[in-house]
């Protein structure tokens, strides 16, 4: 009997195979087996092995300044950890800081200088020879001096190493001006400090004596200021100290702390409300009322806010504002505190003079628990005789003929178009100066290439909101990549070009972290903290300032002695806001002329670790992209009564428009939103995450801060289908 | 008939395939090499000679491992041949003459992106050297090292189970069986404890 093999036999045995396939290992473990081999690509940096130590140093991604044990292979930081007794940080490092060791790797690192062709931010980038692009700034520095143009210097990390250096070269350059970011953090308690007395003592917060803290803006459960005040604060929680986080966006911590959500902007009234409510029911400070030099005309103008007439404004129901009140003065002492946040900006001036306002109110300015003064870290050498800065909202608009972008500390949050409409226009000439092709530097003309975190010396000073003057170092932990150079070297470099003569001081950023060193051992104030194993050193300890540098190069960090205790100054309620108050107070405000078309408000979200830096690990895209625990960056979401009044679906895609422009995006639904909100997360895009082709058209932060409030935080803006 | 016909086509099928995926696959997916020496951890730590796991396989007083010993380790004894075997010739002429290190194949070699430290296991949890290398101090002789010829791993680091199934306790190093001793032990982990 003949037996020829059919097509169907061929499918039998076909499927048979298949199914015997799938009950073998073979299809499983192949799989497990290419993903790994995907992973191990030849040009992907290969950590050495090797005899493990620990060094100690310090984080300076972001100005929180948490110490840092890194785990070395040799000189080579394989990991990096939190250190628990640190005084600040209590061993909180947050996503950004355990990968700050990956960032020398970044693809987006710059060599030398670039110069970038094509629109500001769609840019292509093409290398150029470092003298011919120091020679071009500088001839466009001295075209701008003779034409009566501003030189702006944009200082991303004020009262770094790094700004000591830009201030001293603004000073030396007639017609340059030094622009401190907007965004910094402690804006607010700058605010203070010019509103309490004359503006020359810098306050802080006494977390730690404080009974309750409600705070407007400043996110502390999210790492504002230093976090491991903030984890202390948490850990007192439910033991009699309250803290109280008043924001318009959803949370995205389940925290000790009570999340008191508000309408977008309610800031202002909320707190002029708790105000009201604490003069009509007596409950303010007398003391602090004495000292106060308008007292009268604020009470005057403070009957308006009702907590009937705030709550519609707020957000708030009106028997909670009283409630509030009441616990604010029933557990003194009572903190007031206003503060930025990564991604959407400062408090609006009004917002923070209400802060401002409600503090005095309740007697917490100079005492403990309350605002407390702080004295500064000793400046380097030649550091007091500088010119004071200038607030980017003081430049006059088509004014800047060359504007240089210190971005070498780390990312600078800001709506591009605040920028660009203080250039000239397009003879303008914009330089950056930082470690990535990233971020704002994707706007720049030419970008000079500088070192990337643990490649140079840099240092920490007090972060926002310490009540203790502190001072810590971080020394180089790997070789800076060839081509990268100081941004001080840089900037005296152009100077140079520009026929323009820059002091010898404060050449780099070594020796502005040396002559500070000498001058916190020449003042003989404050301890040495180690933070490997908390032993406290006093000053008097140190017999030479190398011997203190020493120290703080290897993980100390110096904190300054508290101050002895200060009566409250004499200040005025109302500042400069008492024409806006008294028109808020008067009725509702006019509807904006731009509210038919713009009905939603866009509000940034992001934290810290998302904003802090243009580049961050490409390992962290699970948490950012995948993990929920972050915003995803780049989606717009809307409560599902907003996206329904819209006519659009979660999922869809949505463009959002504001003022400024458009920015396309999926939807996503989240009724932890407020009616009325558009948020969109601030995040590391995919440039920051490794992707050197991912130039974003517009970013969320290119379309806020056009209402002319003083800041980025709401912004009118719609949802069309895209 | 045509039923038998249809399946025995089915059934052959599914004997190649299971076949191919349960015998001839582990022996192709794996490329055998001998160590340079044979050597007999039995020999070492038995009455004889009487050594302690530690005293070849160092660990620093705060626990960090040293690995695999040192040629002078070995020389300490062996400056001259110890029997009259061939690899105990060819240790004595070939490294310990020349101070030339032994290149050991590291059966559990984990890979780049890990780090794993021996100080927490041995000093904080305690473990004993087999609860994860296995009876490795009792073979008289060394057994080949195989490697993976897709991902370049150790099979030590899979488990000798091709299936992952009826494995020892002690076989198999991937991420699932640590975080699984983790689990089981209550020990907090995170991506970076381990990834850098």
């Amino acid at each position: 009997m003949k037996t020829r093999v059919s097509r169907r036999d061929v499918l039998r045995f076909a499927s048979g195979s298949a199914i015997g396939l799938a009950l073998s290992p073979l299809p499983w473990k192949l799989t497990d087996d290419l993903a790994i081999w995907t992973q191990n690509w030849s040009w992907i940096p290969r950590p050495p092995r090797g005899e493990l130590a620990n060094r100690f140093t310090t984080c300076t991604l972001c100005p929180a300044g948490c110490a840092v044990r890194a785990r070395c292979v040799g000189d080579t930081p394989v990991s990096l950890h939190g250190l628990p007794r640190d005084p600040l940080s209590g061993g909180t490092l947050c996503p950004l800081g355990s990968v700050g060791h990956h960032l020398a790797y970044h693809p987006a690192r710059v060599a030398g200088a670039i110069r970038q062709l094509g629109r500001r931010g769609r840019s292509r980038a093409v290398p150029v020879q470092a003298e011919a692009a120091v020679a071009e700034v500088g001839k466009a520095i001295a075209a701008a001096r003779a034409r009566g143009d501003t030189v702006a210097v944009l200082d991303g990390r004020p009262g770094s190493a790094g700004s000591w250096a830009l201030r001293r070269f603004a000073s030396s350059l007639p017609g340059a001006v030094r622009v401190p970011a907007p965004g910094r953090e402690g804006r607010w308690l700058e605010a203070v400090a010019a509103a309490a007395g004359d503006g020359s003592t810098a306050y802080g917060c006494d977390l730690e004596r404080a009974g309750s803290v409600i705070s407007f803006g400043a996110l502390l459960s999210a790492g504002w200021g230093a976090p491991g005040r903030a984890r202390a604060l948490l850990a007192r929680a439910g033991k009699g100290a309250t803290l109280i986080e008043v924001d318009s966006r959803r949370s995205a911590s389940a925290t000790a702390a009570r999340r008191l959500a508000i309408a977008s902007d309610g800031e202002e009234a909320l707190a002029l409300g708790l105000a009201h409510v604490l003069l009509a029911d007596g409950l303010v400070d007398p003391a602090s009322l004495r000292q106060s030099r308008d007292v009268a005309a604020f009470s005057a103008v403070i009957r308006g806010f009702t907590p009937e007439r705030v709550a519609e404004r707020a957000g708030v129901e009106a028997g909670e504002i009283v409630a509030l009140a009441r616990t604010l003065a029933a557990h003194r002492p009572s903190l007031a505190l206003g503060g930025e946040d990564p991604a959407a900006g400062p408090l609006a001036p009004g917002a923070a003079a209400a802060v401002f306002a409600l503090d005095v109110l309740l007697g917490s300015v100079g005492g403990a628990g309350g605002l407390v003064p702080v004295r500064p870290v000793p400046p380097p050498e030649g550091g007091e005789d500088v010119t004071a800065p200038v607030e980017l909202e003081e430049v006059a608009d088509g004014s800047v003929g060359v504007l240089l972008i210190d971005a070498s500390a780390g990312g600078v949050t800001l709506p591009w178009h605040w920028l660009e409409r203080k250039l000239v226009g397009a003879r303008a000439v914009v330089a950056a100066f930082s470690p990535y092709r990233a971020g704002l530097a994707l706007r720049a003309d030419l970008v000079f290439a500088t070192p990337a975190y643990l490649e140079a010396y840099a240092d920490a000073p007090t972060p926002a909101g310490e009540a203790l003057a502190s001072y810590a170092v971080a020394a180089p932990l790997l070789v800076p990549r060839a081509g990268a150079a100081d941004p001080i070297v840089w900037l005296r470099r152009i100077a140079a070009a520009a026929g323009v003569a820059t002091p010898s001081s404060l050449s780099s950023s070594e020796q502005v972290v040396r002559s500070r060193v000498d001058a916190i051992h020449r003042s003989g104030r404050g301890s040495v903290v180690d933070p490997a194993d908390g032993s406290i050193r006093p000053i008097a300890a140190f017999a030479s300032p190398e011997a203190l540098l020493k120290a703080l190069v290897a993980g100390g960090r110096w904190v300054d002695d508290a101050e002895p205790p200060r009566s409250a100054p004499a200040c005025s309620l109302l500042g400069a806001c008492g024409g806006r108050w008294r028109e808020l107070a008067a009725g509702p405000a006019a509807p904006r002329a731009d509210a038919a078309k713009f009905p939603l408000r866009l509000q940034l979200s992001g934290r810290r670790d998302a904003v802090a830096s243009a580049a961050t690990s490409p390992v962290t895209a699970k948490l950012y992209r995948e993990s929920g625990l972050r915003s995803r960056p780049g989606t717009a979401t809307v409560n599902p009564a907003t996206a329904r009044a819209a006519g659009l679906r979660p999922g869809q895609r949505v463009r959002v428009e504001t003022g400024a422009g458009a920015l396309g995006a999926p939807l996503a639904c989240d009724a932890a939103v407020l009616p009325g909100v558009v948020e969109v997360a601030v995040g590391p895009d995919g440039v920051a995450l490794g992707d050197r082709g991912a130039q974003p058209d517009a970013t969320a932060l290119d379309l806020a801060g056009t209402d002319g409030q003083g800041g980025w935080r709401s912004t009118p803006a719609r949802l069309v289908e895209a | 008939m045509v039923k038998y016909r249809a399946a025995a086509g089915f059934l052959a099928g599914a004997v190649v395939a299971l076949g191919a995926g349960w015998v001839a696959f582990p022996r192709v997916l794996y490329r055998r090499a001998a160590q340079p020496l044979q050597f007999s951890h039995r020999l070492h730590t038995g009455e004889r000679v009487g050594l302690a796991c530690e005293e070849c396989h160092a660990l620093a007083a705060d626990g960090r491992f040293s690995g695999i010993p040192r040629i002078e380790k070995c020389a300490a004894c062996h400056a001259e041949p110890q029997g009259k075997t061939a690899d105990e010739k060819r240790l004595v002429e070939e490294y310990v003459a020349k101070g030339l290190e032994i290149p050991w194949l590291v059966y559990s070699r984990q890979p780049e992106n890990a780090y794993f430290s021996h100080a927490p296991h041995l000093k904080l949890a305690k473990l004993k050297c087999e609860q994860c290398h296995g009876p490795q101090g009792e073979g008289d002789s060394l057994r080949p090292f195989e490697r993976n010829r897709i991902s370049g791993y150790s099979r030590d680091i899979w488990g000798r189970s091709i299936s992952r199934l009826r494995r020892a306790r002690w076989e198999g190093m991937k991420m699932d069986d640590c975080s699984r001793c983790h689990a089981r032990s209550g020990v907090h982990e995170s991506c970076l404890t381990c990834h850098k």
